[in-house]
């Protein structure tokens, strides 16, 4: 139905008016420059939920992997904000970095400091709902990546350890490879959930300032409800679509495993 | 198999009297009273909007035939709701629409016309900016409910204090050049964080900068309805062509980029008196001298007086004072089984009985010119209040009509946004139109 729908100009007021216009709504995606637009802005928001949230969660992994008191309150506690609602999350970090009262820029001006516009300007509204998305996500990779550190067999941990290599070693020449699969997992899983992310800029930008904000889903939401474009909509629902296969697809070639266990 | 037929049988009855009992409508038995028995209308409002319940209720009770049912929807999706209608089986039989949006929606066969329900004499008695807006192709489509506009609140205490000379009638309203000296003058600390704002942050929408409701008409004032026709003065003035079919020339006019330029001022740079940023209640928290708010803020610090003296000043202006109008009304969907009784509840909460009591209520302003004799109505020829009222009648104009106002709204709140975080004025108008007379043109 989407892609049927992409091959047509109507609106939703007269959904019976519809007009084949064959790929022209894919070509409004090379030539509206909004749109190009938009994607670069998604490829950056995903990007730098990405650098963010795979390193972070990985030692967030590690940490909770140790042994020390009260593990499974801090396990529950990294986790919670992953089942959250988005929308309350959303809610709450807009209340902490708006500019007219919020608890960041308070506790900024309280040092002497002019306070921040995190949210409307250039690019700090991107880096805040990057942010935001990463440390609501970084639950959820560190729990991917802990089962992955579980899997790893103990001998050869234990083996590498008896051939002198430090911890840090340990790190990267054995734990890391062996769990490519599951950072294969991670990082696909993270990129399409970044191309998907909706409610950061609908809740907490509007997509501003300046589109710096408008990330693609939140366009396809503007183009069908707010501007009567559902054509166009579809047409770019498509390409999201197939830029996650993309994407996807490029992902398991660069990280495919060369380990087995 | 005798068994299960009858199980089916009365499966299937069941299912038929559950169904009857969901229909919105209704069909209760005839009575003498009903001799169509009960009738019951749906009405799709936003939450917390009119028509309120205990004004629902009086009518029910003046109307006994009929029972009403309510649908709520957030307010931000009320007109995805109802462009969604028209895709649906069944659905409301009224629905509230934003006053602007009535010609869209007409304009799509979503609306019935209501002139065979009119009182005699409505034309006549209609505020002119209402009957502007909520007719389409020479039929009317709602009589309204409360009638709306901006004013420019202001902090008596505090401009007192500042020394300020605030006017309080239409022929001595400030230019815009004027609010603006008036509003840094009484701002208190730096322009980047003042511990009191010259003028309180938008408390439109998501609390934003660039409402079309309330920062178009900075653009629009600039322009002159008494320049020659197809000026650019005179375009400026209206938004958009008369038929409706572009933006281009008239929102993207020298005049428009000048007053793009002022309105930017008050965003971004030394002269700012504002913030692009929500702060809500700021004029009743003491954090603002002057608030460009609606009518409805009157309403609100009469039933909960703030800690200082306020007064209402006229919009001010560039070149032309100039409000914009228009609020939430009433119109009977183009699918109900039932458009007389619809209309009649439509036209009833607009200016009817119910419709007046419940504007008086939060004294907000009436559809109709004759309702300034009705005794509830005393406030309009108060002071601050008769600020307001004046506007509507003497400046009121609709928000430019179109059957794309959906996407000239959004399109015009977007670029006025821009520029107020500080996008070049000139470009963004020029983006805009662009962007605005591709919507229009589909």
């Amino acid at each position: 139905m989407l892609v049927r729908n992409s091959f047509f100009d109507y609106t939703l007021l007269r959904p019976d008016e519809q007009k084949f216009v064959g790929i022209g709504q894919y070509e409004r995606i090379f030539t509206d420059p909004g749109a190009a637009s938009t994607f670069g802005t998604t490829l950056l928001f995903a990007l730098g939920v990405l650098v963010l949230v795979v390193p972070l969660g990985f030692l967030v992994a590690v940490f909770l992997n140790g042994r020390f008191p009260g593990r499974s309150i801090v396990r529950t506690i990294v986790f919670l904000p992953v089942v959250t609602s988005v929308a309350v999350t959303s809610t709450m970090w807009l209340f902490m970095l708006t500019k007219n009262g919020g608890l960041v820029n308070s506790l900024i001006t309280g040092l002497g400091l002019p306070p921040m516009a995190f949210l409307t300007s250039i690019p700090w509204a991107l880096i805040s709902i990057i942010v935001m998305t990463a440390w609501q996500q970084i639950g959820f990779v560190a729990v991917l990546f802990l089962t992955g550190l579980q899997s790893v067999p103990d001998d050869v941990v234990e083996a590498a350890r008896v051939d002198g290599a430090s911890r840090v070693r340990v790190v990267t020449a054995i734990i890391l490879p062996l769990m490519s699969r599951t950072t294969l997992f991670v990082v696909i899983t993270m990129t399409v959930f970044s191309l998907q992310a909706f409610a950061p800029a609908f809740l907490m930008t509007s997509g501003g300032p300046q589109d710096s904000t408008s990330l693609v889903v939140y366009a396809i939401y503007n183009a069908a409800f707010k501007l009567q474009d559902p054509g166009f909509a579809s047409a770019l629902a498509v390409a999201v679509m197939l830029i996650a296969l993309v994407l996807s697809g490029i992902q398991s070639l660069f990280l495919r495993t060369k380990w087995s266990y | 198999m005798k068994t299960t037929g009858v199980v089916a049988g009365a499966s299937v009855l069941v299912l038929l009297a559950a169904l009857a009992a969901c229909s919105s409508d209704g069909g209760g038995a005839a009575t003498a009273e009903c001799p169509d028995g009960t009738v019951t209308l749906t009405v799709l409002r936003a939450e917390n909007n009119p028509p309120k319940d205990e004004f629902i209720q009086q009518w029910e009770k003046a109307n006994s035939c009929y029972t009403v049912e309510v649908q709520e929807v957030p307010f931000d999706q009320l007109a995805t709701k109802t462009q969604l209608i028209g895709t649906e089986d069944g659905g409301p039989d009224i629905i509230e629409v934003d006053a602007p949006n009535t010609a869209t929606f007409a304009a799509a066969g979503l609306l019935l016309p209501i002139d065979d329900y009119l009182p005699a004499g409505y034309k006549d008695d209609a505020v002119p900016a209402s009957l502007a807006e909520l007719g389409y192709d020479g039929k009317i489509y709602s009589t309204g409910m409360a009638q709306t506009t901006l004013g420019l609140y202001y902090n008596k205490t505090m401009t007192d204090a500042a020394g300020i000379d605030v006017p309080t009638s239409l022929d001595t309203a400030w230019t815009w050049d004027q609010a603006l000296a008036a509003m840094q003058k009484c701002q208190v600390g730096s322009a980047d964080n003042p511990d009191v704002f010259g003028l309180a942050p938008s408390a439109f929408g998501n609390g934003t900068a660039g409402n079309t409701y309330r920062d178009l008409t900075i653009i629009r004032s600039a322009g002159d309805p008494t320049a020659p026709k197809g000026s650019s003065a005179y375009n400026t003035y209206y938004g958009i062509a008369p038929d409706g079919s572009t933006a281009d020339g008239y929102l993207n006019t020298p005049e428009a980029v000048k007053a793009a330029e002022l309105y930017q001022s008050m965003y971004q740079g030394p002269t700012k008196v504002t913030s692009n940023e929500g702060l809500p209640n700021a004029f009743q928290d003491g954090k603002a001298c002057f608030d460009l708010q609606t009518s409805y803020l009157a309403g609100n610090l009469a039933a909960t007086p703030p800690s200082f003296d306020w007064g209402i000043t006229p919009v001010p202006y560039i070149t032309t004072p100039i409000t914009q109008t228009g609020d939430m009304v009433l119109a009977v969907s183009s699918k109900t089984a039932h458009p007389e009784a619809a209309a009649k509840f439509a036209i009833d909460l607009g200016i009817g009985t119910e419709g007046l009591a419940w504007v008086a209520s939060n004294k907000s302003f009436p559809s109709i010119t004759t309702a300034i004799d009705d005794p509830q109505f005393s406030y309009l020829k108060e002071q601050p209040l008769s600020v307001l009222y004046d506007e509507i009648v003497q400046w009121g104009q609709p928000r430019p009509p179109s059957t794309h106002f959906v996407e000239y709204d959004q399109l015009v709140s977007k670029g006025l946004q821009d520029i107020a975080f500080g996008a070049d004025p000139k470009k963004s108008l020029d983006d805009l139109v662009s962007q605005v007379d591709a919507a229009l043109s589909r």
